[in-house]
């Protein structure tokens, strides 16, 4: 009964999470995954999702399903320390929950939160004690996982030496292990190949941050670190690796870190956190003075949450486009200047970019920018639109 | 379970397999993109003047075949609804645009 209300109760968290994400509408990464647009990542989540887009709540299933997954992830994280005492297990539990990539991350439909879920699953499987024998009959099973991840994004690969640790402490044959880790890897890569605009996508990612001062960048990549795990799980997770000497670990924290300096995204940080709960479970004494860890752990995450901006209002995607979906004559939305696929996810009707040529197909133009020769093709302005909106005249 | 385990990594194998002749199958037309630099300049450049021409966003585009003369996309407008998906000829040269059916 006890164990039935605390499930009850984390998933009354997750869903609140969901909720939070979902007041700011969807963000223009989150409409790639739920349209399936084929960029950058490989297709396995996104398919899954593309799947569900006839569902009317298509953005809160998937809120509320990833923002579950995270937060009653932390069975995982208490399954390896079954033996601990009940306080160390308390803390190590809420170090997970209040830590501010699952505060911030947990309901937001992207592929950083599920990568780290899949780092999650293999700190479990490298952690994990029992029958050496058993678990060495499972390396199969490692390698599927492995295969999946890495169609499900390409920062998979950061959890490459972690994967490595597995079959190399499982006893696999030292060329059935480089065949098994390496195989996935190159049809990721001939995935890229196939995909020219991912692969546009991965070299513009990848030189995003050239240009940015190294001081910059190491602030970003730093606080990237220690806001994902509240500060304190931060902390405590790389002197524990450090500690252990876990060099799987130790490595993929590396590889993160790495990954961040060149490609810096506010969104990866979630990354970092299995990695993080990985070096306290190697190291369990550094959890020495557990309540007030947890105490400092929960306040540095209302701080941060205090520090941080909300958006109650829906986007300007969603206000304009859920007018003129309600429009009753047929033809296409025309949008000039820069826009975000979440205009695309919005609406009912094809977009396209705007053109004066195009405006004989286009029952609406949404101006971001200047629309110039929209005047003269029967169209008329709307009023009270978050931006600049023309229809055309029945 | 315990029949699933024995054959655990046939079934890794058999995966890797399939994702491999999907992904053979797709990369074969797309070749000369890789191994010839002048059409790849040629490709991207005639892509990118059409999708700006027909108002297409870049993201839509899916490159199925390239040849020497022309390139032939898939232009897909996502949206909430049922997608429509148009296949086009680009020619290299006039960059004039046909359908794939027409050429």
């Amino acid at each position: 009964m006890r164990r039935f209300l605390v499930i009850i109760s984390l998933q009354a968290y997750a869903v609140l999470l969901a909720l939070y994400q979902g007041l700011a509408s969807v963000r223009t990464d989150e409409a790639k995954y739920l349209l399936d647009i084929p960029y950058p990542h490989p297709p396995l989540m996104r398919v899954l999702m593309h799947v569900t887009e006839q569902f009317p709540l298509q953005e809160f299933f998937w809120r509320i399903t990833l923002a579950t997954l995270m937060v009653q992830s932390v069975w995982i994280v208490v399954s390896l320390v079954k033996k601990w005492a009940p306080e160390k297990r308390l803390t190590l539990c809420g170090l997970w929950l209040f830590s501010s990539a699952i505060l911030f991350q947990a309901g937001s439909i992207m592929m950083a939160p599920i990568t780290a879920l899949q780092g999650l699953l293999f700190v479990w499987i490298l952690l994990r004690k029992g029958d050496q024998k058993a678990y060495q009959g499972k390396a199969g099973w490692v390698a599927l996982l492995w295969l999946g991840s890495l169609f499900t994004a390409y920062q998979s690969v950061l959890y490459g030496p972690i994967v490595l640790a597995i079959f190399i402490r499982r006893r696999v044959h030292f060329l059935h292990t480089i065949v098994a880790i390496g195989v996935p890897i190159v049809l990721v890569a001939m995935y890229i190949a196939v995909n020219p605009l991912a692969a546009a996508s991965l070299i513009n990612a990848g030189g995003q941050n050239i240009h940015m001062p190294f001081l910059d960048t190491a602030q970003l990549v730093l606080g990237s670190w220690l806001w994902s795990g509240s500060v304190v799980l931060s902390l405590l997770g790389l002197v524990g690796m450090i500690r252990a000497k876990q060099w799987a670990l130790l490595g993929s924290t590396a590889l993160v870190f790495g990954f961040l300096f060149t490609s810096y995204r506010p969104y990866y940080a979630v990354l970092f956190l299995p990695l993080l709960v990985g070096g306290v479970l190697v190291t369990p004494s550094v959890l020495k003075r557990s309540a007030t860890l947890l105490a400092l752990q929960i306040v540095v995450m209302v701080w941060i949450f205090a520090h941080t901006q909300l958006s109650f209002y829906p986007s300007p995607a969603r206000t304009v486009m859920q007018q003129l979906n309600q429009l009753p004559h047929d033809g296409v939305v025309l949008v000039s200047g820069t826009f975000g696929h979440q205009w695309q996810y919005e609406s009912s009707s094809p977009l396209y970019r705007y053109s004066a040529v195009l405006l004989s197909k286009a029952k609406a133009v949404v101006c971001l920018d200047s629309c110039p020769g929209v005047r003269l093709y029967g169209f008329y302005p709307i009023e009270n639109t978050a931006t600049e909106v023309w229809v055309r005249q029945q | 379970m315990e029949r699933l385990n024995t054959q655990q990594w046939h079934i890794y194998w058999i995966a890797c397999f399939t994702v491999f002749i999907a992904l053979s199958v797709r990369l074969f037309p797309l070749l000369p993109l890789y191994t010839n630099i002048d059409l790849r300049t040629q490709v991207q450049s005639a892509v990118q003047s059409t999708a700006e021409r027909e108002g297409w966003l870049i993201s839509g585009v899916s490159i199925q075949h390239v040849s020497n003369d022309s390139v032939e996309v898939l232009y897909r407008s996502y949206f909430r609804g049922a997608d429509s998906i148009e296949c086009y000829a680009i020619s290299l040269q006039s960059r004039s645009l046909s359908a794939c059916d027409a050429s």
